[in-house]
């Protein structure tokens, strides 16, 4: 009979901690009964272990598998997607631990550890996920040390201990490794969690909807201004889309537009073949050198919507992305993850100053007909007493401005012609219904309008120095176009209350004023400790992703071209040579440092230093050699010395050998070194 | 101590070792290491061939220092109760005598004490440790100071028992006293025989006076740097390949006590690295064994005086 592999205990036991630190984050995203499996495999392989149960036979081991291969096809319905492909992979790392039959199948274990550990990071990539596969991999190197020393008389936490030093020291390497190894793109993709959790706003606008978003503080994006200053909040306007067809209750986009897809097909093909009017103006005005315009780089959450935002009349590079009629833009995919692109904004730029074509007017001015009847004949009661168009603009906003307030209360207004009901009955609303009557004021007077939706203003981190826009911060407003201006921002919500705008939403909810208190804002504000505490992790998970999680080839050629100078690849191995041998300096240096020899004692630094200058005219003194000895010797070949050398080391052998207060002592040194001098050998 | 008192003790030392010198001629290191031996309430070991005066040192020795002085010719049918002393049955008072041994002495000199059988020897030891004897049940104080000066012949002469590591090192130092020199034997061979000066020697101090004087040699002074050669010294010959084994702690300690009592001898109240290296083969040489045959004890301790640094390690 052979002998049957039984695993060190502590091995066993470092194992099962390792397997429980790498199980523990999956089970936010796999079902919950993969624990029952590794309950079951844990208590077989501890009686296996305490010898009561046998090891599973095969017959037992493969019906075994293929049940929980089937339990997992029944509770996903398929096999390959990211969960159950991970689940998977768990599965096979949790069975395994029943047929721990050599030292070679513990390892086994322990590599696929390793690898699950790590796909915890496909479904989170923030800097505590990252930090927890650090310390699941510390807990899988424990179980190798303990199963490696299992002959040495170790305590348990021994294993930790070594492992915990690995990882350290291996984290500078890492580092380098990181930063400087070049970086292929990723060889495949795996189908990341479809978005069905779509967050910020739909590519609609009615009642209610974006004020739903004002309790939501979850980043919407994080903008770095290339000149690190914090901006004027009013001015920051981050347009997401516009939107031009309405319903009399809901504002779309236009028909043909609503489909992502076909309209950046659309768009780009039209693109490939003619050079539209609003494009050439653009682009000549961006040619112009006195444009004045602001740099930036938006780091954008997912948000499981093609359009990216940015200030007014922006251009912005990035791939597969197209700048739309009404300077916006549509990314060809959906941003499923966290998505970094550059863009410039030229604030004084008018679009479509010129002229407005036919149809884009039509489309602008049209309301379904017979609704909301109260608002139009106000307008056109406007219209017909001559006023202009700007006049009928001040009009609407001395209107918000003197008889409604800005509300996050009572936001669900009547099934039918809601903008009268909002205009002469409520009074009382949020972005949203300001942005939507005002346009119907507008199209009412024979004025393009459009509205907007977006974010407007944001929380700017002093510290990191960048923007973070969330998403109560999310804001509607109004484009009318006039003659020679273009396109034109107007924001109700300024007529109504303007601190909104200029301080921001987060603040304007801080303030305490009657209105605040009783329109809903109150209840949404934050302790100044809990803000604080946010901004300050938003500020390390801001450095985490502009600094890890963005740094691909690209940004790694920006940062040869600032640290190294150049790209070249002779720069890039000496700069990998030249760390390793600065890491390797370090430790050279440290054990130096360890080994170094203790600094003499104060008393016998006279006699050392006889020493050395009499070494240096070829006297040493022999190790057993007592100093009287050893200048009785000298004495005989330097009958001049006699004297000094006899004093001197009668002092020498009073400082090291007699009791003497500290008063002596220092008046000794002090003699010694004046004998020293007039020492001349 | 009091500084004063320095000289006066150094003076009745320099008396006592002059004094030493007129009887054991041309031997004043072994006379100084014999003097600091018994300062530092050490028993003395005196390795020689017969005829070379050991007796003669040892006679000289306790009259100078006026001991009692008792002399064991240790032969090997001599049994313990020879030395030690018997119970004799009083019949007319119906009780036992203690008849003490000539162990119950000052100083005793075990001549020849190789002689003797191991059990005889080894009768000594609590003699030499404890400065008491057990005899039959009872335990005796030995009078105050006890000092045990034994002679041996080298070992490899015929019909000797050599004494086990552990009673050898019971022994402060162990000295020998080699050849006289020309002058000194001349002057034996001119008939003048020192033994006969023996009677004419003076006691140089009181009883109390050597208790005083053990006493100062306990204080000397032994500074940092003075202990640190020392430990040097020791773990050296514990971790020199040349030796079987190192030096014990207690060989450490008697090390220490035997140079304070040569500094005392000297004329100092501190202890510096020679005091350590004039006592160092006494006290050293047999206590050290070289992990190969033929090497002397000698070449050992010069091994490791040559090898420690004397002011650093």
């Amino acid at each position: 009979m052979s002998l049957i592999y039984q695993i060190p205990r502590p091995a066993l036991w470092w194992l099962l901690l390792a397997q429980a630190a790498v199980i523990l984050p999956l089970m936010q995203y796999l079902p919950l009964w993969l624990l029952a499996v590794w309950a079951l495999c844990v208590g077989w392989r501890i009686q296996v272990v305490r010898g009561v149960f046998d090891a599973p036979k095969v017959m037992v081991k493969v019906p075994l598998a293929l049940c929980m291969v089937a339990a997992l096809v029944l509770s996903y319905g398929k096999l390959f997607a990211l969960e159950p492909l991970v689940a998977l992979l768990l599965l096979a790392f949790l069975l395994k631990l029943l047929e721990l039959q050599s030292q070679r199948d513990v390892l086994l274990l322990l590599l696929l550890g390793f690898f699950v550990a790590s796909t915890q990071l496909l479904f989170s990539t923030s800097i505590i996920a990252f930090l927890y596969a650090i310390i699941s991999f510390t807990f899988l190197m424990a179980a190798f040390m303990a199963l490696h020393t299992a002959t040495a008389t170790h305590s348990f936490w021994h294993s930790l201990k070594t492992s915990s030093v690995i990882t350290l020291q291996a984290i500078p390497l890492a580092l380098v490794l990181f930063f400087i190894m070049p970086r292929i793109g990723s060889l495949w993709t795996v189908p990341l969690s479809d978005g069905s959790a779509k967050t910020g706003f739909s590519d609609s606008m009615e009642p209610g909807n974006i004020s739903q978003l004002s309790k939501d503080y979850s980043p919407a994006f994080r903008v770095d201004f290339t000149d690190k200053k914090a901006p004027v909040q009013s001015s920051l306007y981050w347009r997401g889309l516009s939107l031009s067809s309405f319903d009399g209750r809901r504002w779309e986009l236009p028909f043909q537009d609503r489909d992502d897809n076909i309209r950046y097909r659309r768009i780009a093909q039209e693109q490939k073949k003619l050079n539209y009017d609003w494009q050439v103006d653009f682009a000549s005005y961006r040619r112009k050198d006195s444009s004045p315009y602001i740099d930036y780089q938006v780091m954008m959450e997912a948000s499981f919507q093609p359009w990216l935002f940015a200030l007014t009349t922006a251009s912005v590079t990035a791939k597969d992305v197209l700048n739309t009629p009404d300077y916006l833009f549509l990314s060809k995919r959906p941003v499923s993850q966290r998505f970094l692109y550059q863009a410039r904004s030229y604030p004084e730029f008018k679009r479509q100053s010129q002229s407005l074509g036919p149809s884009e007017r039509y489309q602008n001015t049209l309301l379904p007909k017979g609704s909301n009847p109260r608002a139009s004949a106000l307008a056109q009661q406007w219209r017909s007493a001559g006023d202009s168009d700007r006049k009928v603009i001040a009009n609407a906003m001395r209107l918000f401005q003197r008889e409604f307030t800005y509300s996050l209360q009572d936001t669900l207004l009547s099934e039918l012609n809601p903008v009268d009901d909002f205009l002469f009955s409520r009074k009382r609303g949020y972005c949203e219904h300001y942005a939507s009557a005002f346009v119907v004021l507008m199209r009412a007077a024979d004025i393009p309008a459009r509205v907007v939706i977006g974010y407007q203003g944001g929380q700017w981190n002093d510290e990191e120095k960048y923007l973070l826009v969330s998403q109560a911060d999310a804001h509607a407003w109004a484009e009318v176009w006039l003659p020679e201006q273009g396109w034109t921002r107007v924001d109700p919500t300024s007529a109504v209350a303007p601190e909104r705008i200029e301080l921001g939403f987060r603040d304007y909810i801080q303030q305490s004023s009657t209105s605040i208190e009783q329109n809903g804002f109150a209840e949404l504000r934050q302790s100044p400790l809990l803000m604080q505490l946010q901004m300050q992790l938003d500020a390390i998970n801001y450095s985490w992703q502009s600094w890890v999680l963005s740094y691909d080839q690209d940004q790694q050629m920006i940062f040869f071209q600032k640290v190294l100078g150049g790209q070249e690849h002779w720069r890039i191995v000496a700069a990998l040579m030249g760390a390793s041998t600065f890491m390797l300096a370090l430790l050279a240096l440290w054990l130096w440092w360890r080994a170094r020899p203790e600094a003499p004692a104060a008393e016998l630094v006279p006699w050392l230093e006889l020493e050395k200058k009499l070494a240096a005219v070829g006297w040493n003194r022999e190790p057993g050699e007592t100093p009287q000895q050893f200048t009785l010797r000298i004495a005989g070949q330097r009958p001049d010395l006699e004297v000094l050398l006899e004093r001197y080391t009668k002092m020498a052998y009073t400082l090291l050998y007699t009791p003497i207060g500290s008063d002596q002592h220092q008046q000794l040194l002090k003699d010694l070194a004046g004998l020293r001098n007039s020492i001349r050998v | 101590m009091a500084k004063k008192e320095m000289p006066l003790s150094h003076l009745v030392l320099q008396q006592s070792i002059a004094q030493l010198g007129k009887v054991v001629l041309g031997k004043e290191p072994q006379i100084k290491l014999a003097m600091a031996c018994l300062l530092a309430k050490g028993h003395l070991l005196i390795e020689d061939l017969p005829g070379m005066g050991k007796t003669t040192l040892a006679h000289a020795l306790a009259a100078v220092l006026g001991l009692q002085y008792q002399r064991v010719q240790f032969t090997s049918d001599m049994l313990p109760a020879d030395l030690l002393g018997i119970s004799v049955f009083d019949a007319q008072n119906s009780k036992f005598d203690f008849h003490p041994g000539p162990i119950f002495t000052q100083l005793m000199l075990a001549d020849e004490i190789n002689r003797s059988t191991p059990k005889t020897q080894s009768a000594l030891l609590e003699a030499m440790e404890e400065g008491q004897v057990s005899i039959e049940g009872e335990t005796r104080p030995l009078p105050q100071p006890f000092f045990v000066l034994a002679t041996q012949n080298p070992v490899h002469q015929s019909g000797t028992f050599p004494l086990p590591e552990s009673q050898l090192d019971r022994f402060l130092m162990r000295i020998s006293l080699g050849y006289p020199s020309a002058a000194a034997e001349r002057m034996l061979l001119k008939g003048i025989n020192p033994r006969s000066l023996l009677k004419s020697l003076q006691s140089t101090m009181s009883l109390q006076q050597l208790a005083d004087l053990q006493e100062q040699a306990q204080a000397i002074h032994a500074s940092d740097h003075v202990l640190d050669y020392v430990q040097r010294l020791i773990q050296f010959s514990r971790e020199y390949e040349g030796f079987s084994y190192g030096i014990s702690p207690r060989g450490a300690l008697a090390l220490i006590s035997a140079a304070k009592a040569w500094a005392l001898i000297e004329g100092r109240e501190h202890l510096i690295p020679e005091d350590v290296q004039a006592v160092m083969p006494a006290v050293m040489e047999h206590r050290l064994r070289a992990s190969s045959h033929g090497a002397a004890a000698e070449a050992l301790v010069d091994i490791v005086l040559n090898a420690v640094d004397v002011i650093q390690g």
